[in-house]
């Protein structure tokens, strides 16, 4: 059964066609998410939720606008955002109780990669973690350009901005992941120093 | 020849195959900007092995379908039972309006129905009647006798008619 008819059944109400579909493309949606995310738990939520989304709105999809793959990557790069800022905010609130009852944070950072990864990646576990400290807009772009192979007017639509914004954020991220890999410490104090600066100025 | 090195952003991309990019003759005698698009190329073949190769050891776990499934459910159920609740809400505010309503319609149409009458009719206000009874004071209108349509227009010219005074209340 090919995408299209799936779709067709799937639209009419069919619940073997929406699990077809679900099923096909379970795996690929997984492994994006888990590069946008660096959490396999986080991951799982995220795809079941994008599948979730689809399947209620099966009727916009339109075919002339692309693949039923790269309407189901806008949708998971969309959750995928959402729920980074939802792990910042939690983030941000825990600290602050945490503070509040005179406790210091532990490790806000957990190593949360599953560990047959980091034994896979031996010599690139470095460009593996360098890749976890560029900014999130910029990593979002750099996977779907290296990992989805996608041209920048297709990284434009998937992110929701304009051709060059998608073109800046590529060489931004490169540009970032040269000088962490270069003097990683160094980088990462200088991307602390402009947080500090900037949350001082937002507050 | 340009003797001022391209930025290292515009260098990012050139390295990606952007052609156009400013500074495209300066690397043919730069050695030094040469090598660092050849260090982005490097980079960029980096972090495609470095991707693919978390992707693939990443363990996928086995599609659930079932949880996607209660969830749709769920989502439907939540829908309905939204929709349900809107529709009751919608009539109760449509019922509240036209309770809050009907004083000013009611007045609106008594307006109408003055306008409609010929303006030379006149009607004096009905006399108030005090009314004893058991030691206690009411007063009681006295109910305006009907004037009919014809009455009111046949007449040329209406008198307007004081109504009589009513009687001090004993007490």
């Amino acid at each position: 059964m090919t995408d299209a008819d799936a779709i067709a059944r799937a639209i009419e109400g069919g619940g073997a066609a929406q699990r077809a579909l679900y099923e096909a493309h379970h795996a690929a949606a997984f492994r994006l998410a888990y590069l946008l995310l660096q959490d396999a738990c986080d991951a799982e939520e995220v795809v079941q939720d994008a599948f979730v989304y689809v399947f209620r709105n099966l009727r916009r999809y339109d075919p002339a606008r692309g693949s039923f793959w790269a309407w189901l990557r806008v949708v998971l790069v969309s959750r995928c955002r959402n729920e980074r800022r939802r792990r910042q905010r939690l983030r941000l609130v825990s600290l602050e109780l945490l503070d509040a009852a005179g406790q210091a944070p532990a490790d806000p950072k957990p190593d949360s990669d599953p560990a047959n990864v980091l034994e896979r990646l031996g010599a690139r576990r470095v460009v593996w973690e360098a890749l976890q400290r560029v900014s999130p807009g910029a990593r979002d772009a750099l996977t779907l350009r290296y990992y989805e192979g996608l041209s920048y007017a297709e990284i434009a639509a998937t992110l929701g901005c304009s051709t060059d914004a998608a073109r800046a954020r590529v060489a931004h991220g490169k540009a970032q992941l040269r000088r962490l890999l270069a003097a990683p410490e160094e980088e990462e104090e200088m991307v602390c120093k402009s947080g500090v600066t900037r949350a001082a100025k937002v507050g | 020849m340009s003797q001022v090195h391209p930025e290292e952003i515009e260098l990012a991309r050139f390295s990606d195959g952007e052609a156009g990019v400013g500074g495209a003759g300066h690397l043919r005698w730069c050695a030094r900007c040469r090598s660092v698009v050849a260090d982005y190329r490097w980079l960029q073949d980096e972090i495609t092995a470095t991707l693919a190769t978390a992707a693939d050891a990443v363990p996928v776990p086995r599609p659930k379908w079932w949880v996607v499934q209660e969830r749709l459910f769920a989502s439907r159920r939540r829908q309905v039972t939204g929709g349900r609740i809107s529709a009751v809400a919608s009539v109760v505010l449509t019922v509240c309006l036209m309770l809050s309503l009907s004083p000013v319609l009611a007045t609106a149409a008594i307006a109408q129905t003055a306008r409609t009458l010929p303006p030379a009719a006149v009607v004096a206000p009905a006399p108030v009647t005090a009314v004893v009874s058991g030691g206690r004071m009411a007063s009681v209108a006295t109910p305006t006798p009907a004037i009919s349509r014809d009455e009111v227009t046949s007449s040329p010219t209406p008198a307007f008619v004081l109504p009589p005074t009513p009687p001090e209340p004993e007490t």
